[in-house]
C-alpha cells in the first residue's frame, strides 16, 4: 500500500512539475500575451462588422452622422435631407414637405422608402412617409444612410428612387440621460428626453419628444377662389403644429424589441383644394412595434426572423371651402374623414457565408395590410356637391374609401462576392406578389472596382417598382378624383456609374451619372371626376458630384452639385417643379474645444412650370443657414443657436397652375436656441 | 493699531498663492491611460509611460482596464470625459478602437496595435506608434546573423497581414532578397504551407498573423523549421524566447517612454492634433543562442548597429 501511495505521489509531482513548467514557460516567453493580443484583434474585427461603408456599398450612397446633424443645426429629418445630392425639398398646399429625387417630384414622396432601424414607415394610404415623418426629431439619430437609386431588389415596394434608413442611438451611444430643450421663432418650443441604460443583460434606450409651434404664417394674396366674395384671400396661411414622439428599444441577449408612437395635430397651410381655411385640423397617429431575434446557427449561418405590427390612424377635419362659398354653401364645405390601417408582417432573413468573401442573403416576407374603421361625414353631397344643412354621415352610403386588405408575399436572394481584393460583385433579385396585381420581379447588379489605390468605380443596374397606394386604388365617392382598383405598379429601370477618389488623406470627391426610365406612371386622367390611371413615363438623366475637404478637429468644407434633366417620354416636356441645377456648400469650423460654427448654403436654379402654365419659372435662390455651438463651458452642458434663411430671402414653393398664382410663400429668417444637458 | 505692512504682506502672500495656483492649474497637463487588458506586455508599457510622464510633468489621472471587453468601453469613455484629460493613451487594439469610435475632440496616442493599418486608426486627433519595425532595419538585423541570404519565405493570411506584405515586398526585393509567399486563409493550412516552403527558402519570416501563429501551429512551425535547419525570423522577441532564432522588435517599456514623448510633443502644439503613425524609435535584435547553436550558426562575429539581446 505504501508503495502504491509513493507511486501515485511521484506521478502527481511529475504531472504538477510538468504543468508548472509549461505555464511558467508560457509566462516567461510572453507567448500567452501574444495570443491574448490576437484574441483582442478578433473581438475588434467582429465588433466592427457593420453596414458597408459608402465606398464598399453597391449603391450610390450618402451617410449623414449625428455629429454633422448637430453641427449644421438640423432639427428634423427633412432639414437633413436638404443637403443630400439629388434631393430637393418643397412644400405643398397642406404644409407637407415633399422630396423630389433625381428630378422627380411626386405626391407624398411615395417613391422613397423610409426605414427606422430597418422598419418601413411608409403609410399605405399615400405610399410615402413624409406626411407623418417629415418632422421626425433628429435627437436620437445616430446616422442616416441614404441610397440614391432604386432598392426594390432588397426592400420591395416604394424603394423606387431612394431608400432612407434612419439608424437610431442605442445604449452604446447614450448610457444615461440627455435633456434637450429649445425654443425660437413662431413661439416654437421643443422638449426632448433621450435615455439609454444597461441593466444586466437588458438594454433599454429611447426618447420622448414634445414639439409645439405656431408655425410661420404668410400673406396669401390670392387663393384658388379669388376674387370670389367668399374667398378668404388676401389672408394668412397657417402652420400651427403640436406633436408627441416616443421611441423605445429593448434588447435582451438575442431578442430585440423596437416600438414607436407618434401623434400629431396640425393646421392646413393653405388648405385642401388651395382655398384658405380657418378650421381644418389634420390629426395623425402612427405606431409600430417589432420583435427581432438574432440566431447564430453556426459561424457561417445566421438567421434573423422578425414579426411586426404597425397601426396608422388618420382622422382629419377639412374645411374645403369657406362659409358662403358660391352663395350656395352658407356654412362652407366641410368634412370629417377617418380610417385605420393595420399591418402585420413577418420576415426571416438568412445570411450564409458560402466561402471567405462570399455571403449569400436569402429572405422571405409576408405582410397583411388592412384598412378599416372608415368614417365619413360631410355637409355637402360627396358626388353631386349639393348643399346639406348639417354634416351628414355618409360612412355607409357613400364612404370616401372602402375596407380593403392587401397581402404581400415576397422572397429575395442576394449574393455579395468579394471576387478579388479590388473587385466586389453584388447580384440580387426580389419577387413580390400582391393581392391585386401579378407579381413583380426586380433584379440588381452592382460592381465595385477599386482600380487604383484610393479610387473606386461603381457600375450599377437595377429595376424597382412602386405599388399603387390605397388612395390611388380605393378613393371613391369624390367629385374631384377617384381611385382605380385595377392599377398596376409603376416601374423603373436604372443605370448608374460612379467614380470616387480620395485625393489626399483630407480630401475626397465623387461623381456619378444616372439614367432612369420610368414606365406605367400612375397619373390622373382628364375625365370628370379624374381617375388614377397607368400611363406614360419619364426619362431622367443627370450628374451628381460631391467634394469634401476635412482638415481635422471639425474643420471641413463641403460642396455638392446636381444636374438633372427630366422629361416625359410621351411629349418630351420637362418634368415640373424641380430645378435642373441645385447644390449645397458648407463650411464648419471647430475653433476650439469650446465653440463650433457652421455655415451652409442651399443653392437652386430656376424651377420650371408644368406644360401649359404661363407663369414664369420659380426663380433661382440661395438660402444660408448658420449654427453656433458652445460646449465644454460647464460639464455635460451644451448650447446651440441657429439662424435659418440668414439673409431673410423671400422665396416660394410651386403651386399647381390655376390654384395659388403667386405660389406657396416660405418662411423668412427664423432662429432657435437649444440647451442640452447630459447626466 | 493695524500694521499696514503686515496687511500688505498678507495680501501679497495670498495673491502670490492665487497666482501660483492658477499657474499650476493652467500648466498641469493630464493624461488618462486605457489598456485593453491586464497583461504583462501592456503593464510594461504603462510603467515606461509613467516614468517618462513623471520626468515631463505630465500627470496620469487614471489608468483604466477594459478587461478584454469592448462592451465596457462606453462606460469608461464617460468616466474619461468627466476627467477632461489633455491626452489619452490607448494600449492595445481594443482600447484604441473604443477611443477612436467615441472620442474625436481629445488627442489620442495609441500603441501595441499589431498591424494598425488593418484597423484604420487614422483620425485627425490620433497619433500612434507602430509595432512593426521598418523592414530595412529588420533585414539588416537578420543579415547580421545569417549573412546574405537569397530566399525568404513567409506564410500569411491576406485578410490579416496582406498589407504588411504589400508594403514590404518592394523593399525586400531592393535588398536583393526573393520573397517566397504562401497565402493561407485557415490555420489548418499551415502544415501544407510549411511543406511547400521548406527546401525553397533560406529563412522563414514569421509575421504576427493570428491565422498563421496559433497555440497549436507555433510549435509545429518551430520544430519543422529547426528540423530542416531553416532559421525562423520574427517581429517579436516572445517567439525568440519560445524557440525562434531571432527577432527585431521594440521593448515594451521603451514604447511607453516613446508614447510619453509623443504626448509631450502633442501638448506643446498650439492646436493639439495628430503627429501621424511613427515607428518605434528604439529597437533591438534578440537572438536565441540555443537555437543558433542547433542551426550551427556562429554568433561571435555579429556586427550590428542595434542593441543585441541574447536569450537565454
Amino acid at each position: 500500500m505504501l508503495k502504491f501511495n509513493l507511486i501515485v505521489f511521484s506521478l502527481l509531482c511529475l504531472l504538477h512539475s510538468n504543468l508548472t513548467h509549461s505555464s511558467v514557460q508560457a509566462e516567461e516567453t510572453g507567448l500567452e500575451d501574444m495570443f491574448a493580443i490576437f484574441t483582442e484583434e478578433e473581438i475588434v474585427v467582429s465588433a466592427l462588422k457593420r453596414p458597408r461603408t459608402v465606398l464598399k456599398s453597391p449603391a450610390i450612397m450618402s451617410v449623414i452622422t449625428a455629429k454633422q446633424i448637430k453641427q449644421m443645426g438640423f432639427r428634423t429629418l427633412i432639414d437633413v435631407l436638404k443637403i443630400v445630392p439629388g434631393f430637393y425639398i418643397s412644400m405643398d398646399e397642406t404644409g407637407e414637405r415633399e422630396i423630389a429625387v433625381r428630378g422627380v417630384l411626386d405626391d407624398a414622396s411615395q417613391k422613397i422608402k423610409v426605414l427606422i432601424d430597418g422598419h418601413s414607415i411608409n403609410d399605405v394610404w399615400r405610399g410615402g412617409a413624409m406626411w407623418n415623418f417629415d418632422d421626425l426629431p433628429v435627437e436620437n439619430i445616430k446616422r442616416i444612410e441614404i441610397i440614391r437609386g432604386p432598392g426594390s431588389a432588397l426592400y420591395g415596394q416604394n424603394a423606387f428612387l431612394a431608400v432612407i434608413d434612419i439608424i437610431t442611438k442605442d445604449t452604446e451611444d447614450i448610457d444615461g440621460f440627455q435633456v434637450t430643450t429649445s425654443g425660437g421663432s413662431f413661439s416654437t418650443q421643443n422638449y426632448n428626453l433621450l435615455f439609454g441604460r444597461e441593466l444586466g443583460g437588458l438594454k433599454i434606450s429611447g426618447f420622448l419628444d414634445y414639439f409645439d409651434t405656431q408655425g410661420f404664417s404668410k400673406k396669401i394674396e390670392q387663393d384658388v377662389l379669388f376674387p370670389a366674395a367668399a374667398s378668404r384671400s388676401p389672408g394668412q396661411s397657417q402652420n400651427r403644429k403640436e406633436k408627441t414622439d416616443l421611441n423605445l428599444r429593448l434588447s435582451y441577449n438575442n431578442l430585440e424589441v423596437k416600438a414607436k408612437y407618434m401623434k400629431k395635430r396640425r393646421k392646413d397651410y393653405i388648405g385642401v383644394g388651395d382655398a384658405l381655411n380657418e378650421e381644418s385640423i389634420l390629426r395623425d397617429t402612427y405606431m409600430f412595434t417589432e420583435f427581432t431575434y438574432k440566431l447564430s446557427l453556426s459561424e457561417k449561418l445566421n438567421m434573423t426572423p422578425k414579426v411586426y405590427y404597425d397601426q396608422y390612424n388618420y382622422d382629419p377635419f377639412f374645411e374645403q371651402r369657406p362659409d358662403g362659398h358660391l352663395g350656395v354653401y352658407p356654412e362652407g364645405i366641410k368634412g370629417q374623414l377617418r380610417f385605420k390601417q393595420r399591418t402585420i408582417g413577418f420576415e426571416n432573413q438568412v445570411n450564409y457565408k458560402l466561402f471567405e468573401g462570399n455571403e449569400l442573403t436569402f429572405g422571405l416576407q409576408y405582410e397583411w395590410i388592412h384598412q378599416h374603421d372608415i368614417k365619413y361625414g360631410k355637409n355637402s353631397h360627396p358626388i353631386t356637391n349639393a348643399n346639406l344643412t348639417t354634416v351628414t354621415d355618409f360612412t355607409h352610403d357613400l364612404p370616401f374609401t372602402r375596407k380593403a386588405t392587401r397581402h404581400i408575399y415576397a422572397f429575395y436572394l442576394q449574393d455579395e462576392w468579394n471576387i478579388t481584393k479590388d473587385i466586389d460583385l453584388t447580384i440580387g433579385v426580389r419577387h413580390d406578389r400582391f393581392t391585386r396585381f401579378e407579381g413583380t420581379t426586380n433584379p440588381r447588379v452592382g460592381l465595385i472596382w477599386r482600380f487604383i489605390e484610393d479610387a473606386h468605380l461603381k457600375l450599377l443596374l437595377a429595376t424597382a417598382f412602386k405599388a399603387p397606394s390605397f388612395q390611388e386604388m380605393f378613393l371613391t365617392n369624390n367629385s374631384v378624383k377617384i381611385g382605380n382598383p385595377s392599377l398596376d405598379p409603376e416601374k423603373i429601370n436604372t443605370f448608374e456609374i460612379g467614380l470616387g477618389y480620395h485625393f489626399t488623406e483630407h480630401m475626397r470627391a465623387s461623381i456619378n451619372y444616372f439614367y432612369n426610365r420610368i414606365r406605367d406612371k400612375i397619373i390622373l386622367d382628364t375625365a370628370t371626376p379624374k381617375q388614377f390611371q397607368n400611363g406614360g413615363g419619364s426619362r431622367i438623366h443627370g450628374i451628381e458630384a460631391e467634394w469634401k475637404a476635412d482638415f481635422g478637429n471639425d474643420n471641413y468644407v463641403f460642396a455638392n452639385y446636381t444636374f438633372q434633366d427630366a422629361e416625359d417620354t410621351r411629349d418630351r416636356n420637362r418634368l415640373p417643379d424641380v430645378p435642373v441645377h441645385n447644390g449645397n456648400i458648407g463650411i464648419n469650423a471647430g475653433f476650439c474645444k469650446y465653440t463650433n460654427a457652421n455655415l451652409t448654403t442651399h443653392l437652386s436654379g430656376p424651377r420650371p412650370r408644368e406644360d401649359g402654365d404661363t407663369r414664369r419659372d420659380i426663380p433661382a435662390q440661395a438660402l444660408v443657414n448658420m449654427t453656433l455651438i458652445g460646449k465644454n463651458f460647464i460639464d455635460n452642458f451644451e448650447v446651440r443657436g441657429s439662424v435659418f434663411n440668414l439673409f431673410d430671402k423671400s422665396y416660394y414653393d410651386p403651386a399647381p397652375q390655376n390654384t395659388v398664382p403667386t405660389d406657396y410663400p416660405q418662411q423668412g429668417r427664423s432662429f432657435t436656441i437649444e440647451l442640452r444637458y447630459q447626466f | 493699531m493695524i500694521n499696514k505692512t503686515r496687511i500688505y504682506l498678507v495680501l501679497i502672500i495670498i495673491l502670490s498663492a492665487l497666482l501660483h495656483c492658477s499657474y499650476c492649474a493652467y500648466a498641469e497637463k493630464t493624461v488618462v491611460v486605457i489598456k485593453s487588458q491586464d497583461i504583462s506586455a501592456y503593464n510594461k508599457v504603462v510603467k515606461g509611460f509613467q516614468d517618462e510622464c513623471f520626468k515631463n510633468d505630465i500627470t496620469i489621472k487614471s489608468i483604466y482596464d477594459l478587461n478584454g471587453k469592448m462592451k465596457i468601453g462606453q462606460k469608461i469613455v464617460r468616466k474619461v470625459r468627466k476627467e477632461k484629460p489633455d491626452i489619452i493613451l490607448a494600449i492595445g487594439v481594443l482600447a484604441a478602437t473604443v477611443v477612436k469610435e467615441k472620442i474625436d475632440d481629445i488627442p489620442i496616442v495609441f500603441c501595441m496595435v499589431i498591424n494598425h493599418a488593418r484597423f484604420q486608426l487614422m483620425e485627425s486627433n490620433i497619433t500612434g506608434i507602430s509595432t512593426e519595425i521598418a523592414i530595412e532595419d529588420q533585414l539588416k538585423g537578420f543579415q547580421s546573423i545569417l549573412g546574405a541570404f537569397k530566399n525568404l519565405g513567409v506564410i500569411y493570411d491576406p485578410s490579416k497581414t496582406g498589407n504588411i506584405i504589400a508594403n514590404a515586398e518592394k523593399k525586400i526585393e531592393d535588398a536583393g532578397i526573393n520573397l517566397v509567399k504562401y497565402e493561407i486563409s485557415d490555420s489548418k493550412e499551415v502544415s501544407e504551407a510549411m511543406k511547400n516552403l521548406i527546401g525553397k527558402i533560406d529563412a522563414l519570416w514569421l509575421l504576427p498573423d493570428s491565422t498563421v501563429v496559433t497555440k497549436k501551429s507555433f510549435g509545429f512551425i518551430k520544430s519543422t523549421a529547426l528540423e530542416n535547419r531553416t532559421p525562423l525570423l520574427c517581429t517579436s522577441d516572445v517567439f525568440v524566447k519560445a524557440g525562434a532564432l531571432a527577432s527585431v522588435s521594440s521593448n515594451h517599456k521603451d514604447v511607453g517612454k516613446q508614447a510619453a514623448g509623443l504626448a509631450r510633443k502633442i501638448l506643446e502644439l498650439s492646436m493639439p492634433g495628430s503627429l501621424g503613425i511613427v515607428y518605434p524609435d528604439r529597437f533591438k535584435l534578440t537572438i536565441n543562442t540555443k537555437t543558433a547553436e542547433k542551426l550551427g550558426l556562429e554568433l561571435k562575429e555579429i556586427k550590428n548597429g542595434t542593441k543585441i539581446n541574447f536569450y537565454p
